[in-house]
């Protein structure tokens, strides 16, 4: 069923990771990601979605989703279908929905252009489904896109 | 992430920007991208043509630049990126308010339409 990130006994391929709040380990991470995926023979647009969305929401959870400074993990995880690649990411950082994150105001000119905000919108546009689910204590994102098409 | 100066002329600063624009290549690349380009006489052409990924940390840098040199009145313009960076430019909007040419000539002439203080 498309998005909905449900039955195991359809995933081809599975990828999963645990990475600590620590930009150093994303980047490690998303390396790994790349390369899984390349393997996978996932065409180039589908892992530039994945890509993208490591450095932004992961990226956004290790910069602002904690208010402590203490170590804190991370879950990434790839399923792939024959039809359908699936992310689901996992935190314990504060609640976070992504899916309602406000669209950043057009602006009239370069001069009035915000710096930044960017980067979720960019992930929308990528994702055919997003789905966001706080379970106690925890931010769970479930993201998904057609193999083909 | 790399920088290369292509060429430097009284009017312009043509850079390329070779690798990945995201966040560790922003850190590795900003200060020296903004030390070449940001002058207030010549207009910035950066080739995204060997860019292989664009997040909004890149889109962020592209954009403080073009404000910077913006406010001189000179122009920043990217050219040739591929079409997934093409993507990127355009899902975060950027392509709205800087110029994107698919060549160095049209690069060029989107720069002449803008003013030098």
């Amino acid at each position: 069923m498309p998005g909905r990130h449900a039955g195991l006994s359809d995933v081809d391929a599975r990828l999963d990771r645990t990475l600590r709040n620590d930009l150093g380990e994303l980047a490690a991470v998303a390396r790994d990601v790349r390369a899984w995926l390349q393997q996978a023979g996932v065409a180039e647009p589908l892992s530039h979605a994945v890509d993208l969305a490591l450095e932004e929401l992961v990226g956004n959870t290790i910069r602002y989703g904690y208010d402590d400074g203490d170590v804190h993990r991370i879950r990434v995880q790839l399923e792939l279908t024959a039809d359908e690649l699936r992310l689901t990411l996992e935190d314990d950082g504060r609640p976070f929905d992504p899916t309602r994150a406000p669209e950043p105001p057009r602006p009239r000119s370069l001069s009035e252009a915000p710096p930044g905000g960017r980067g979720i919108p960019m992930v929308r546009r990528l994702f055919h489904d997003m789905r966001y689910q706080r379970a106690p204590g925890a931010n769970r994102l479930a993201l998904s896109l057609p193999r083909r098409g | 992430m790399e920088l290369q100066v292509i060429e430097q002329t009284a009017a312009f600063t043509h850079v390329a920007l070779v690798g990945r624009l995201d966040t560790p290549g922003v850190d590795r690349v900003e200060t020296r991208f903004n030390a070449a380009l940001v002058n207030p006489r010549r207009h910035a052409i950066v080739d995204l043509s060997a860019v292989e990924f664009l997040s909004s940390m890149g889109v962020r840098m592209l954009l403080a630049a073009a404000k910077a040199l913006g406010r001189s009145g000179t122009r920043l313009v990217l050219v040739a990126p591929r079409p997934l960076v093409e993507g990127a430019l355009r899902h975060s909007a950027i392509d709205e308010l800087i110029p994107v040419r698919a060549d160095l000539a049209a690069a060029r002439e989107a720069c002449l339409g803008a003013t030098p203080a």
